[in-house]
């Protein structure tokens, strides 16, 4: 009764203006429409989900450009390929791939040469060291954060993540978790401390850290991290044998996109004990401005590796093969890769400081701006 | 900025109704920070340089002074 009430009381472009102000406000107005829109036709995790906001903007925008409108478009965290293409050789080595017939099933886990080619390079450059058993590929980094969530969480295990936060509320809603968002503060770039986590910590399954931070470009301060770890440490050693353990999973997907003096830290390097409980979600999207091309690698203690495994493999979310053959060929090419991202990075860093010196700008002749220095890819 | 007015009169109450306003009269797409998780009242933006050029982010930029000039 109350429901046919509320409806009969929208018409229906109250509805539709309903409907659009729930997708950007939230999840509760989301589910309070949803509901009385179309009840009982799909799960209730579905008639519930709300889809990318960012996307959304980000679509709009492009049908007002495509209509003629001159819209500096900052919205989706993509790269214009007419303005920062793929490395040569690596747009080379897809094509010869397809050419050369790598077009059946890739491995489930992914090309052989590929996780090796992978485990070599954050090993090389990060100090990371994983077997190519432990590396995970998959179709972007999106499909290797779910099957994390899936492979760590039961339905209503705490997932502890700052906000601003890039997507972590729409991967608990689909994992069933209950999400715990920690509000970070500008004053300290946005990043969380151990003071704003520690709290939260006990009873949690899953702390999800992202560095450089999706949505900031700010990263984390050695010792910020460091403490963070510590905490996690100390959790799991007051929990028993048969509780499940605190995991850590570390999206540094921008890791090679850092600027200024801005330097990337990472869990296990700082706490080799927590090699067991890291999950690193990492690949190619960013960091060779190749968002389309999908190829994404996760790594990580074995017994999560494997299942995720598992789980993707029933989902299909594998990278195209010739795309994971292309990127094992090009990863190792050391110049290469160092000679491109090189001009990108310079090319990134112009754009950033145009933009934040703009910004400070207006905010020195009085306008209410700000903006926050940025250490990667966003201000 | 939350709260100023637009010239043509409306309240500029969420970072919506900024975002909004943004695009409209600065030509200028940003993402709020409320598409992140914090609140709708949280006075941040994203800005993802990626998908622009330079030239066109130089030619945003007076644009923008000139769009919060004109809010009061």
């Amino acid at each position: 009764m109350g429901q046919r009430l509320a409806t009969a009381l929208f018409s229906e472009a109250d509805r539709n203006a309903l409907r659009d102000y729930a997708y950007l406000s939230g999840y509760q107005a989301a589910v309070i429409f949803k509901q009385k829109k179309a009840p009982m036709t799909v799960s209730k995790m579905a008639g519930s989900l709300i889809g990318s906001e960012i996307i959304k903007i980000g679509n709009e925008v492009s049908e007002m450009i495509k209509k003629g409108a001159a819209i500096c478009n900052l919205t989706i965290g993509d790269f214009d390929p007419a303005i920062f293409p793929i490395p040569e050789e690596l747009r080379d080595a897809i094509t010869d791939a397809y050419a050369a017939g790598q077009t059946n099933y890739p491995p489930a886990n992914g090309v052989a040469d590929l996780r090796t080619a992978a485990a070599d390079f954050v090993h090389q450059r990060l100090g990371l060291t994983y077997s190519p058993a432990d590396v995970l590929v998959a179709g972007g980094s999106r499909p290797l954060i779910y099957a994390t969530y899936l492979a760590l969480l039961d339905p209503g295990d705490k997932v502890v993540f700052p906000v601003p936060s890039w997507n972590n509320n729409h991967y608990c809603h689909l994992a069933s978790a209950e999400a715990v968002m920690v509000e970070t503060s500008p004053a300290h770039d946005f990043m969380p401390t151990a003071a704003e986590i520690a709290p939260h910590l006990p009873g949690a399954t899953l702390l999800a850290l992202c560095s450089p931070l999706n949505p900031t470009g700010t990263v984390f301060a050695r010792a910020d991290l460091e403490a963070i770890c510590d905490l996690v440490i100390a959790e799991n050693q007051r929990r028993g044998p048969s509780e499940k353990p605190l995991y850590i999973l570390y999206d540094q997907i921008y890791w090679m996109l850092t600027f200024g003096t801005a330097q990337h830290f990472d869990p296990v390097n700082l706490r080799p004990e927590l090699r067991d409980y890291v999950i690193y979600i990492d690949g190619i999207s960013k960091c060779l401005a190749a968002t389309g091309v999908r190829v994404g690698y996760a790594f990580g203690p074995s017994g999560v590796i494997d299942k995720m495994k598992s789980i993707l493999g029933h989902v299909g979310a594998w990278a195209p093969k010739a795309e994971q053959v292309a990127t094992a060929h090009y990863l190792p090419n050391t110049t290469a890769v160092d000679t491109y991202t090189a001009t990108f990075k310079q090319k990134i860093q112009r754009s950033l400081d145009t933009l934040y010196n703009g910004l400070q700008e207006l905010k020195d002749a009085g306008y209410p701006v700000d903006a926050i220095a940025p250490a990667g890819p966003f201000i | 900025m939350l709260g100023k007015t637009t010239p043509s009169g409306q309240l500029l109450a969420t970072t919506r109704d900024l975002t909004s306003y943004l695009i409209a009269e600065a030509g200028l797409a940003l993402v709020p920070f409320s598409a992140f998780g914090t609140a709708d009242t949280s006075p941040w933006f994203r800005l993802s340089v990626g998908g622009a050029s330079l030239e066109s982010i130089e030619a945003a930029l007076p644009r923008l002074r000139a769009a919060l000039t004109g809010l009061k």
